[in-house]
C-alpha cells in the first residue's frame, strides 16, 4: 500500500504524566506540543497555525458541552479512529472515554478497567470572513485497536460530556470481508437538503463516507460549516451520523483549504514536500482490501500540482493489488462530465488520467457539477474529448475490466444544474439530489445510486474474479 | 456380534457422526453469510423475508462491525411493515426498476395500486416516489401535482415530510405555469427560506428581470438611434470612440479584477468575464452613439437622458450576463440560507 505513516522518532511527548489513571492504557501522557504522537499511533499529529493551540484536561469554560462531533481516520482504519468537536472557547479540556461497552462508556467520568481515556489537542481559530468570532474545536486520536469491532466513546471532561457514540474499526488490511460506503458530494448553500442525503444514506448503515468536496459555500466562513454540522430533517440529526460513521473528504474550491476546514477535520497527514494543509491536502488510506486516494485539485496558491502528481504515482505504484483489488479516487472537479455549469476539466484530465489508466484505478468519484453522472469505462485520451473503451456496463450487468468509470456525485444540497447525455462518454446522468452505496464483498462490487425518494437512479455491478 | 464387528460397527457410526457434525459446523449461517443473503431478498423485493434473515443475523453478533449495518436494515424495514409488507413489495418492485427501463405506464399503475395501500410510511414514500418520478423523469407536472397533493394530505406527516410534499406542490404548480402562486404558497405556509422556495424566487426574478433588462437595453438602442447616434459610425467618430486610450483604459479597469478573480476562483473568472463583456458591449454602443449624438447637435437634456440610458443599459447588460451564466441563481440560492 502506498501509505508511509511517519514514525514516532520526532516526537516530543510525555511532558506531563497524567496521574495514576487505571486503564489509560496507550496515553498515560500529555504532549506539551505540537507535532506529537499520541498513545499507541504510529504517526504524528501536525496542526495548522492558529490563535492558540494545546494540551488541557481540566479546563472549563461556561458552556464546555461538545457539539460538531465526528469521526474520521487520520491513520490505519483497521485499528484507529479519530474525533474532532467543537466546545466554547473559554474550554480547552481534551478527552476522550472509550470501551466495548456502552453501558461502561455512559456511566464513565474517568478511566477504569474497562474504559480507557485518550487526550488530544485544542484549537482556537478564526476565519477570513468572522475574524472576530473565533472557534475553539478539539481532536484526539484513538489507536492500538481490534479489528472489526465496534468501539463506544463520548468526548469532553467530566462534567461535560457529550452523548455516547459508537464507532467501528475497519476490517483488516487485505481482509475480503464484507463492507459499503456512501458518496456524495457537493451539500454547499443547503442544510436542509443535505441532513435529507445524511439521513437517507444512515439507512444503509455504511461503515463510513467519502465526501467529494464543497460541503459548505465558503469553507472560511464558519457559520456554515455550524449549519452543516448542525442540519437536521425532522427529528434527524446528522450530527448523531458525523458522531459514528467516518467521514473522508476531499478539498473542494468552495472550502479552498481554508482553516476553519483543515482544523476540522482530522485526515490522514503523509506529508510530501511541497504539500499544504500539514499535509491534509492530498491523502490516501486502506480500507479492507480497498485503496482509497483523496486528492486536492483547487490548490490555492502557494500549492504544487506537481508534488501531488509525483505523491500520486508513487502511492499508486506501491498499492498491493493482491491485498487491495480496488482503487478508488475521490477529488472534486470533474474529469468526465458533460452537463452541469462545468462540464469535464480537460486540463485535469490530461495530466490525472494517464495515471488513473496505468494503474487501472477502478472508479474515480468527482462532484462540482450539481447532478449525477456516470461514464461508460474509459481508458485513453483521444484529443480532448475522451475515447469510449467499452461499451459494456448496462445496470446490473457485470463489465469488463477495460476502463475507469468516472462518476460525478455532486447532488448533496448545492444548486442542482441541468444534466445533458450528448458526450459519447456518459452512460447515464440526472439532475437531481442524490449518493451513491458502494458494497464490496471480496472481488464483487455493487454500487448503487440513490435519488432522495428511495428510488434507484443507477447500478453498477462488477467482479474481478 | 464378535467384538471385532462390534468394533468396526462403532467406528463407522463416529465417523458418521463427525461427518454430519463437521458438515453441519461448516453449513452453519455465518453473519456476512446472512447478511448477503437478507440483502439479496430486498433486491428481490421481498422485505419480509430479508427482514427475517437480518434478524437472524444480528443474532449471531450483535456488536459487531457488520451489526451496525444489520440494525439499520432492520430499522427502515420494520418502520414500513404496514399491510403485512405487502405494499413495501409493491414499493420496492417498483424501486428497483432501472431508471431507463421504468415506463410511465408502470409508474401511473404503481400509483393506482398505492390507493388502496394502508395508511402508513410505504404509501407516504409512494407518492413521494411518483411524484418526483412525474414531475422530473417524465415530465407531467398535472399528475406530480396530484400526487404530491395526495402526499401532502396524508395524515402523521412529521414537518420535514410536510415540509417537503409541500415544496413539491409548489414546484409542479411552477411548472404547470403558477409560479405566482406557488411562491405565495411556500410563503404563507412559512417556508420562505426553503430550497425551492430561493429557487423559485430566482426564477422570477430571471424571469421579470430578462424582459424588464431587455426592455431597457432595447429604450436605449431605440434612444441612440433616434438621437442620431447611428452618425457614430462614421470612421473618424468611431476611431475617436474606441481610441486606443479608451481601450487600454478599459483594459486596465477589467484585467485585475478578472487576474484577481481567476487567482482566487477560476471557475468564477467566466461568469465575471461574461459580465464584463456585455458591459463592455454596453459602453462601446454608448460610446459610439454618443459620439453620433453629439455630432448631430445633441441638447444638453438629450445628454443627460443619454447619459442615463447608457448607466440604466450597461447595468442591464451586466444583469442578463448574471441570469445567463446562472450566478443570479446562485446568489439567490445562497441568500438566505442561513437559519
Amino acid at each position: 500500500m502506498g501509505v508511509l505513516w511517519l514514525g514516532c522518532e520526532d516526537t516530543d511527548t510525555v511532558e506531563q504524566p497524567l496521574g495514576s489513571a487505571k486503564g489509560a492504557g496507550c496515553s498515560e501522557t500529555l504532549p506539551s506540543k505540537l507535532p506529537y504522537q499520541p498513545g499507541c499511533c504510529s504517526y504524528q499529529v501536525h496542526a495548522p497555525e492558529v490563535t492558540e493551540s494545546g494540551f488541557d484536561i481540566t479546563t472549563l469554560g461556561a458552556n464546555p458541552t461538545p457539539d460538531h462531533v465526528h469521526v474520521a481516520w487520520a491513520g490505519p482504519t483497521d485499528t484507529t479512529f479519530a474525533v474532532n468537536w467543537r466546545t466554547d472557547t473559554d474550554t480547552k479540556a481534551t478527552q476522550l472515554l472509550y470501551g466495548t461497552t456502552k453501558a461502561d462508556v455512559d456511566g464513565a467520568e474517568a478511566p477504569s478497567d474497562d474504559v480507557k481515556r485518550v487526550t488530544g489537542h485544542h484549537l482556537l481559530y478564526g476565519g477570513l470572513l468572522d475574524g472576530i468570532n473565533l472557534t475553539r474545536v478539539h481532536e484526539v486520536h484513538v489507536c492500538g485497536l481490534e479489528p472489526s469491532t465496534s468501539y463506544f466513546y463520548k468526548v469532553g471532561a467530566p462534567g461535560a460530556w457529550s452523548k455516547t457514540y459508537e464507532v467501528a474499526t475497519g476490517p483488516t488490511m487485505g481482509a475480503t470481508e464484507p463492507y459499503s460506503f456512501a458518496v456524495m458530494g457537493d451539500s454547499r448553500n443547503d442544510p436542509a437538503v443535505w441532513a435529507q442525503v445524511v439521513e437517507a444514506v444512515s439507512a444503509h448503515g455504511v461503515d463510513f463516507q467519502f465526501f467529494t468536496g464543497d460541503a459548505v459555500a465558503f469553507g472560511s466562513n464558519q457559520i456554515d460549516w455550524n449549519d452543516w454540522f448542525e442540519a437536521t430533517n425532522g427529528a434527524f440529526a446528522v450530527a448523531d451520523v458525523l458522531g459514528s460513521t467516518p467521514f473522508m473528504l476531499v478539498n473542494g474550491n468552495h472550502e479552498n483549504l481554508a482553516l476553519n476546514y483543515v482544523a476540522q477535520f482530522p485526515l490522514p497527514q503523509q506529508i510530501t514536500e511541497g504539500e499544504l494543509a500539514q499535509g491534509e491536502e492530498w491523502y490516501s488510506f486502506d480500507y479492507g482490501n480497498a485503496h482509497f486516494i483523496g486528492l486536492n485539485d483547487s490548490p490555492p496558491a502557494g500549492g504544487s500540482p506537481e508534488a501531488q502528481l509525483g505523491w500520486l504515482e508513487t502511492d499508486l505504484a506501491a498499492v498491493d493489488r493482491t491485498k487491495t483489488p480496488w482503487i478508488f479516487v475521490g477529488h472534486h472537479r470533474s474529469m468526465y462530465s458533460c452537463g452541469g455549469s462545468h462540464g469535464s476539466n480537460i486540463e485535469l484530465r490530461k495530466v490525472v488520467q494517464p495515471l488513473m489508466d496505468k494503474y487501472e484505478v477502478d472508479i474515480v468519484f468527482s462532484g462540482h457539477d450539481h447532478l449525477y453522472e456516470r461514464s461508460r469505462p474509459m481508458r485513453g485520451l483521444d484529443g480532448d474529448e475522451g475515447k469510449v473503451a467499452s461499451e459494456q456496463g448496462n445496470e446490473g450487468e457485470p463489465v469488463e475490466q477495460s476502463g475507469t468509470v468516472y462518476i460525478v456525485s455532486g447532488g448533496a444540497g448545492a444548486p442542482l444544474y441541468g444534466a445533458d447525455d450528448k458526450c459519447a462518454h456518459t452512460y447515464i446522468t440526472e439532475s437531481t439530489r442524490n449518493y451513491s452505496i458502494v458494497e464490496i464483498d471480496d472481488h464483487e462490487l455493487n454500487l448503487v445510486t440513490y435519488r432522495l425518494d428511495g428510488s434507484k437512479l443507477d447500478t453498477l455491478s462488477y467482479s474481478k474474479k | 456380534m464378535s467384538s471385532a464387528a462390534r468394533s468396526v460397527l462403532l467406528l463407522l457410526v463416529a465417523t458418521l457422526s463427525l461427518l454430519f457434525a463437521t458438515r453441519a459446523f461448516a453449513q452453519a449461517p455465518d453473519q456476512p453469510g446472512l447478511l448477503r443473503k437478507a440483502q439479496a431478498a430486498e433486491g428481490a423485493a421481498q422485505p419480509k423475508q430479508a427482514l427475517a434473515i437480518y434478524r437472524r443475523a444480528l443474532a449471531l453478533n450483535p456488536s459487531s462491525r457488520l451489526a451496525r449495518k444489520i440494525r439499520a436494515r432492520i430499522g427502515w424495514l420494520a418502520a414500513r411493515s404496514e399491510g403485512d409488507f405487502r405494499p413495501l413489495a409493491a414499493w420496492m418492485r417498483i424501486r428497483e426498476r432501472p431508471t431507463k427501463q421504468l415506463s410511465l405506464d408502470e409508474l401511473r399503475a404503481f400509483l393506482k395500486q398505492a390507493e388502496g395501500f394502508p395508511a402508513g410510511r410505504v404509501r407516504r414514500d409512494s407518492w413521494a416516489l411518483g411524484a418526483n418520478a412525474l414531475l422530473r423523469r417524465f415530465k407531467q407536472p398535472k399528475e406530480a401535482l396530484a400526487a404530491y397533493q395526495r402526499w401532502a394530505a396524508e395524515p402523521n406527516l412529521d414537518d420535514a415530510e410536510r415540509q417537503l410534499a409541500s415544496a413539491g406542490v409548489a414546484l409542479a404548480r411552477a411548472r404547470l405555469g403558477q409560479l405566482e402562486g406557488a411562491i405565495d404558497q411556500l410563503s404563507r405556509e412559512g417556508l420562505r427560506s426553503r430550497p425551492e422556495a430561493r429557487f423559485l424566487r430566482a426564477q422570477r426574478v430571471a424571469y421579470f428581470g430578462q424582459i424588464i433588462a431587455s426592455a431597457v437595453l432595447l429604450a436605449l438602442i431605440l434612444l441612440t438611434l433616434s438621437f442620431g447616434g447611428w452618425r457614430g459610425l462614421q470612421p473618424a467618430l468611431l476611431r475617436r470612440a474606441l481610441s486606443p486610450e479608451r481601450l487600454a483604459l478599459a483594459a486596465l479597469v477589467l484585467l485585475p479584477p478578472l487576474l484577481i478573480i481567476r487567482l482566487y476562483e477560476a471557475q468564477l473568472a467566466a461568469p465575471f468575464a461574461m459580465v464584463a463583456l456585455a458591459c463592455g458591449a454596453a459602453v462601446v454602443f454608448c460610446s459610439i452613439g454618443g459620439q453620433g449624438i453629439a455630432a448631430s447637435g445633441a441638447t444638453e437634456r438629450r445628454g443627460k437622458l443619454m447619459a442615463v440610458a447608457g448607466a440604466l443599459g450597461t447595468i442591464a447588460a451586466a444583469f442578463l450576463a448574471l441570469i445567463h451564466s446562472g450566478t443570479l441563481r446562485d446568489l439567490m440560492m445562497a441568500v438566505g440560507q442561513h437559519r
